[in-house]
């Protein structure tokens, strides 16, 4: 018995189950990670050397914030990495109590480390550590600078409080381009022989806005739910309106077709989207659709805005967005015809 | 073969020890230690050293120089000051960190459960026990001064240091904080020094720092440190360089660093550290010796408050639309260059003829390319437009685009959005960007800092001032003490006490015929609302000199404005 079921577990292989492929194909280099090469330049300076100053990384998510950190202390601690870092994020406790005990007792660990080389502490979404904590933060990072650097990767570094940013070198990753997230896409793609259309891509690099990370996910969610990469079923896994028909909704609200723009409402309205679901995806269309020129772009963005303003009201309803495909519809009208 | 393994114990421990000394960041291992290295102004540390030599002197005045609270922005110098003061004129510094771990904590944190509430001790437990030992340092030194063991000062003088603060955003903590400052300060001989930084540009984080200094009572001195000189901050820097043996780093990086920081000397010391580094690296792969490091310090070294939003603001005033004729000073080069990128811009699709009046052409600023690539939240930006459009605006009608599109923004979704409104940056820049003229005259314009939290930490301290009256009236006549509300303080005893300062003592006779009525009891709530304007206006009308209150009263107004703002 027993050893049929320990054959079950060494022929492990065989059970089909998968690691995320966001986990399996992180980056393990700096030198793998893609955007940003001027700043990841630099950074592989500081792995050489050694002497890591207290870095903040600010940025959108799912640009390689995080990654670049744990790249960067691999290469500096190599084995030691495990006793050497401490990685706490916004799901750990992290108020004052913590970055006074927690972060200082480490800060205080005895760890044999080769010369030149420095334990780090790695705070992920710093900027949703309260002011309390940061100013606590504050003085410890200070203290300690001789043994412990600190790393903080955040979305906004403004949240970060002066002093701190006073203390730290502050790099800023722009978002991925288009092609960046495409090249890694495809790289996956090939690996995991991954069957797929062009449309697919273009629709994943649509939904995911520079985020690798979802964009990745989608990839595999959509791989294994439909065996095959194509736009529609990126949409279907996404749950997100297809921006096709979104697009067809606002050329028709520009031209002031009103009966165009509610029959493509309707539809995605009875495919079962939520009110936000529609208005965010409106938006994303229209901040780059080119069939629009400025004045309009910037007078329909200021209507989707206000109407998602009542849907987070609690007012998501279809009399909602109709009464927005109506207002759109207006501007594209003359306005001689709404004089008696 | 013990022996030997203990000498081979010290060595590897002495290497770790040279190593850990070759290993600290340049802040620490620059630091200043005389004045002559310290880059603060000479009259601010004179002032600081002055209290100093106050508070340890027997002189009655040391009574009044027990708490000092050093102010300013991050990188200034406070604490630097204070570690070379306390070299020169050999004092100790006690300072307080926090949460120093004692036993109970290492092991209350292993396993939670340990720590059960009667074994917790709370961080305002932990200041307050160490403020009462710490006030107590001194004396112990007078009852044995045999043990002092400095023979040039027989007392050693000491400071206590608070920089880590408690916590003090509860109001309740913020009370049991300041009674124990204030406890300190009557029983204790020790002179306190509380250092605080400003905590941002946004002021929105200022309670936390502004908190301690609004003392009930007000035996506190307070000295504001300014961010640091260009110059002193260039030769401080420079210093360092030598100091280091950093030459690769060129006088034309240093002055980029000084640029860029903003008066922060520890942000411009990280910086020329990292350059130094960087410009190593780069010479060692035989790169181009200035052009790399100057671009990656640029992107380097910016604080967010300085040259990214310049940036930001100067792509979106600027207003660059395809066809502009390229600016009189662009060389040949540039113009092409500018041709080209024009080239790859599609033309606006046509608008509606209704719309005729709204066309522009392309313009060369992508709103979705500025919101990703600067990380600068909607409502910052927003303020700096509107501190800094007016330059770029031609005629009144610009003007008037441009501002009922930023009140459009601020008034739709300002309070529904948490934190951030995705439509906000988009709709901020469009609509400026299509307000403006196009080209924009250029005239010099400048770029400046919005005035908002200038004024708002004006108002601020204003209302503290307030307080302090109130606090004194009180405690001078208790019974009359509600009479003083917060607005009479302002409106009507701002005056008196300004008239007071003038150096009249005494008053013409028969101003209690105005001045008295506001304290008459019993009388109707509408009738002492009737009085009280006829009370004011006689003192303008007696003391037309004295019509300057009008801006005490200005920031008054300000402050219940900017209170609603926030």
């Amino acid at each position: 018995m027993s050893t049929t079921k320990e054959k079950e577990i060494a022929n492990g292989n065989d059970v089909p189950y998968e690691l995320p492929w966001v986990e399996k194909y992180r980056p393990k280099l700096l030198d793998d990670i893609v955007g940003n090469s001027d700043t990841i330049d630099r950074l592989k300076v500081i792995a050489q050397s050694g002497n890591v100053p207290h870095l903040i990384i600010s940025g959108m998510p799912g640009i390689g914030k995080t990654t670049s950190i744990h790249c960067l202390a691999h290469q500096l601690l190599g084995d030691a990495y495990k006793d050497a870092v401490l990685e706490l994020n916004a799901s750990d406790e992290r108020g004052v109590d913590v970055v006074r005990n927690k972060i200082k007792g480490f800060a205080q660990k005895k760890v044999t480390l080769p010369p030149g080389r420095h334990k780090i502490v790695i705070l992920d979404e710093a900027d949703s550590m309260t002011a309390g904590a940061q100013q606590a933060l504050r003085r410890t990072m200070e203290i300690y600078s001789n043994t412990t650097r600190f790393c903080l990767a955040c979305n906004m570094s403004n949240k970060i409080i002066e002093p701190i940013q006073s203390r730290c070198a502050i790099l800023r990753y722009a978002k991925l381009r288009d092609e960046e997230v495409l090249k890694r896409l495809l790289e996956i793609c090939e690996e995991e022989k991954v069957q797929y259309n062009d449309d697919g891509l273009t629709a994943l690099i649509f939904t995911a806005e520079g985020d690798m990370r979802q964009a990745i996910n989608n990839l595999q969610s959509t791989w294994s739910g439909f065996g095959f990469v194509s736009g529609e079923s990126v949409f279907k896994v996404c749950d997100q309106p297809h921006p096709i028909i979104i697009r067809k909704m606002i050329s028709a609200c520009a031209k002031g077709d009103i009966d165009g723009a509610t029959a493509s409402l309707s539809e995605l309205w009875q495919q079962g989207y939520s009110a936000v679901d529609i208005v965010v995806t409106i938006f994303r269309v229209v901040k780059n659709f080119d069939e629009l020129p400025e004045y309009t772009k910037l007078e329909f963005i200021k209507e989707i805005g206000f109407t998602h303003m009542r849907i987070l009201e609690g007012v998501g309803t279809l009399i909602q967005l109709s009464g927005l495909m109506a207002r759109l519809c207006k501007m594209g009208r003359n306005p001689e015809e709404f004089k008696f | 073969m013990v022996c030997d393994w203990d000498h081979r114990v010290f060595c590897h421990l002495l290497i770790a020890w040279a190593a850990a000394q070759e290993n600290r960041l340049w802040v620490d291992k620059y630091a200043p230690e005389t004045e002559v290295d310290l880059a603060v102004h000479k009259q601010k540390i004179e002032d600081v050293r002055r209290w100093l030599r106050e508070a340890f002197s027997t002189q009655p005045i040391s009574k009044y120089r027990r708490l000092l609270v050093l102010t300013g922005p991050s990188g200034a110098g406070k604490t630097a000051t204070l570690r070379v003061l306390s070299g020169e004129m050999g004092f100790s510094v006690i300072e307080w960190i926090s949460a120093q771990q004692s036993p109970l904590d290492a092991y209350g944190y292993a396993d939670e459960n340990i720590s059960g509430d009667d074994l917790y001790e709370s961080a305002m437990d932990k200041f307050e026990t160490f403020l009462a030992r710490a006030g107590n340092y001194r004396s112990v030194f007078n009852n044995n001064p045999a043990q002092s063991s400095s023979s040039d000062s027989p007392t050693q003088n000491a400071v206590i240091l608070l920089e880590d603060l408690p916590n003090i955003l509860h109001e309740g903590i913020r009370q049991r904080f300041h009674s124990a400052i204030h406890r300190h300060v009557q029983r204790s001989t020790i002179p306190v020094i509380i250092v605080v930084s400003d905590a941002g540009v946004r002021g929105e984080t200022e309670e936390v720092g502004a908190g301690p200094l609004r003392w009930s009572r007000n035996n506190e001195v307070s000295a504001r440190f300014n961010p640091i000189a260009v110059t002193f901050l260039t030769s401080a820097l420079k210093r360092v360089r030598i100091r280091a043996g950093a030459a690769v780093v060129s006088d034309s990086v240093l002055t980029n660093i000084v640029e860029s920081v903003s008066g922060d000397i520890r942000a411009a010391i990280m910086a020329l550290e990292f350059t130094a580094v960087r410009a190593g690296a780069a010479g060692s792969q035989k790169r181009g010796r200035n052009g790399p490091a100057n671009a990656s310090l640029e992107s380097l070294t910016r604080k967010e408050n300085a040259l990214v939003l310049f940036h930001l603001l100067g792509k979106v005033l600027y207003n660059k639309r395809k066809g502009d004729p390229p600016p009189n000073h662009a060389t040949k080069r540039e113009a092409t260059n500018l041709r080209k990128i024009d080239s790859k811009l599609k033309d606006e699709p046509p608008l509606q003829a209704w719309f005729n009046h709204e066309a522009r052409a392309t313009s060369r600023v992508s709103a979705d390319e500025l919101y990703s690539s600067t990380p600068i939240d909607a409502s910052l930006f927003s303020l700096y437009i509107h501190q800094n459009y007016t330059p770029f605006c031609a005629t009144l009608e610009h003007s008037d685009a441009l501002i009922d599109n930023l009140s459009w923004v601020d008034a739709n979704g300002g309070d529904n959005w948490y934190e951030q409104n995705p439509y906000a940056f988009h709709l901020y820049a469009l609509g400026t960007l299509h307000a403006l003229p196009t080209p924009v005259p250029h005239v010099g314009q400048k770029f400046y800092k919005p005035e908002l939290f200038d004024v708002g930490k004006r108002a601020h301290e204003a209302s503290n001032a307030i307080d302090r009256v109130r606090g004194w009236l009180s405690d001078r006549s208790p019974e009359n003490a509600s009479t003083w509300t917060r607005t009479a303080v302002a409106l009507e005893l701002g005056v008196v006490l300004r008239a007071k300062d003038m150096g009249m003592q005494k008053p013409p006779h028969g101003h209690g015929l105005f001045s008295e009525m506001r304290f008459v009891h019993g009388a109707g709530n509408a009738e002492v609302a009737g009085e009280r304007e006829t009370g004011g206006v006689p003192v303008s009308e007696e003391e037309p000199k004295r019509r300057l209150d009008g801006d005490d009263a200005q920031g008054t107004w300000l402050e219940d404005d900017d209170i609603e703002d926030w």
